[in-house]
């Protein structure tokens, strides 16, 4: 996954060409408020061997991701929700731990979109 | 011209799916006004669609708890009135989900992650187009249906429902002729036809008619046929041969005025209960049974042939017949033997009159009705193809001078 960009410039564009900065701004903010919501509900599964919790958790991150051009965190998602549905949780707490990673490292780039959008 | 603006009911649990789709509706401008609400699970949007009517649903295919294709049967199971039309918002890779929630009703799928407004302009549009048309076939299939419940009724206003009973002062229990009608069409509608009436105190005359096909084609010519016999009854009815040949020359004198090649095969007897005998003539029509009450034994009436009614004119033989006290007539139209089995083989006459002769011994409604069974049984359908009519004439004496 590390041979991803954090954030895909060309996706932030199109956000803002679709609605303006203000638009775009509002989409980092929910980004910021739902995405470690849906990373915390993923580990809470995990942890309870919950894999269609994790499954249903990691989806909706993995659309939202991509709306902010995320797209490690995105490409995690994904793999995370595929193993999730092929209920093989073996590798899964390590990928959760790596979605975390990304979350970290994307979120201050984010911030800093955000703050120079005009 | 001022656009009503469409009501769209945005289901959508992810608030930046949501945002986008919102902003995108907002984009769609002034040729697609729209007005959006956006709800974030299924049972909010069952509460918003009793509580408003909303011509079409943006519906994300993951809910919490429920999915789309459930959510779509939940919907069909609304008034349809009430029904919006639904278009499906999956995720990329779920184009599987999307052709199922296409076959489930769906009026198109979306992929969230390719979203633009273009195409979800082009999507209502569609939606909305396809729906109005939905709901236009069904409002006309509804008058049709209407429509042809009430031909049905007056259809089977034109057959009898009294039979004249011999002699006249006679109860219908101790009448020397009795009759047994089995009818039953294979649509709404049938092509099938029959009559009876009394043509003196001893006399009765008896059609069955089988117009080719079925339907509101061939219901509007039993109709007619009706019309005919009714018409020429007076004048002709006595003497079956004549009798044929004015019901086909009156027949003709109407279908002149279309192109329609509409055939009608037609057998009429008269039964003369003083000499005893049945006359009859035949127009194409298969050919009755008669199951005498002395043998037993099943035998074919036969009757000189004329061609079928409706294609030209020509004249048809009156065969003449002796019958006797306990003897059984038994008509039928083709739609009582033409059915066929999983090899293509047809049930056909023999059968039915080998069906008839093993239980010649029964009285004739269970007679009938076994027999019926019988064919039906054989059919690979266990059904009728085509309309059934069967109607039985028992002789149960004779009249005096």
């Amino acid at each position: 996954m590390s041979e991803l960009v954090a954030v895909d410039s060309q996706v932030v564009e199109k956000l803002l060409a679709l609605g303006g900065p203000e638009f775009a701004r509002q989409m980092f903010d929910l980004f910021f408020q739902y995405a470690p919501e849906k990373i915390a509900q993923a580990h809470g599964a995990a942890a309870a061997g919950d894999w269609e919790g994790v499954e249903m958790a990691v989806h909706p991150l993995k659309s939202s991701a991509g709306h902010v051009g995320a797209c490690r965190l995105q490409a995690l998602a994904r793999q995370i929700e595929g193993l999730a549905r092929a209920r093989q949780g073996e590798t899964i707490p390590a990928l959760l731990k790596e979605l975390d990673d990304a979350y970290a490292q994307v979120k201050p780039l984010l911030e800093q979109i955000r703050q120079n959008m005009k | 011209m001022t656009l009503e603006p469409v009501h769209i009911l945005l289901v959508e649990d992810n608030p930046l799916d949501a945002a986008v789709a919102n902003r995108m509706l907002d984009m769609l401008g002034a040729e697609l006004p729209v007005t959006p609400t956006h709800v974030v699970n299924a049972e909010k949007a069952f509460e918003e669609m009793a509580r408003a009517h909303y011509d079409l649903m943006l519906l994300d295919y993951q809910l919490p708890g429920v999915n789309g294709i459930e959510v779509l049967h939940r919907i069909h199971g609304l008034p349809r009135d009430r029904q919006p039309a639904v278009i499906m918002m999956t995720a990329s890779g779920s184009e599987a989900v999307a052709v199922e929630a296409m076959k489930q009703g769906a009026k198109d799928y979306l992929v969230k992650g390719a979203l633009d407004v273009p195409s979800l302009r082009r999507a209502i549009t569609s939606a909305l187009i396809q729906k109005q048309l939905e709901t236009e076939v069904a409002r006309y299939n509804e008058q049709m249906a209407m429509d042809l419940k009430m031909a049905r009724e007056l259809q089977f206003a034109l057959l009898p429902h009294r039979f004249p009973v011999f002699p006249p002062k006679a109860t219908p229990e101790r009448s020397l002729l009795k009759f047994y009608p089995v009818y039953i069409p294979a649509t709404t509608l049938a092509g099938d036809f029959f009559d009876v009436f009394a043509l003196s105190d001893h006399e009765a005359g008896v059609l069955i008619c089988d117009v080719m096909g079925h339907g509101v084609r061939a219901a509007l010519v039993t109709a007619m046929m009706s019309v005919l016999e009714g018409r020429d009854r007076a004048a002709a009815a006595a003497e079956p041969g004549l009798f044929l040949q004015k019901l086909n020359a009156g027949l003709l004198e109407i279908l002149q005025h279309t192109d329609q090649l509409l055939l009608t095969t037609a057998f009429y007897l008269v039964v003369d209960l003083r000499r005893g005998e049945l006359r009859c003539a035949d127009a194409g029509h298969p050919r009755p049974f008669h199951l005498r009450g002395r043998t037993g034994r099943v035998e074919r009436i036969h009757c000189a042939a004329g061609a079928v009614l409706g294609l030209t004119e020509g004249t048809y033989p009156t065969t003449t017949i002796s019958v006797e006290e306990g003897d059984l007539l038994v008509l039928f139209t083709d739609g009582v033997f033409e059915v066929a089995d999983e090899n293509g083989r047809e049930y056909g006459e023999e059968r039915l009159q080998a069906a008839l002769q093993r239980r010649a011994a029964l009285p004739p409604a269970p007679l009938f009705a076994e027999t019926l069974d019988e064919a039906r049984a054989f059919s690979a359908t266990k059904e009728f193809n085509d309309d059934v009519c069967l109607l039985g004439i028992e002789i149960g004496g004779f009249a005096r001078e």
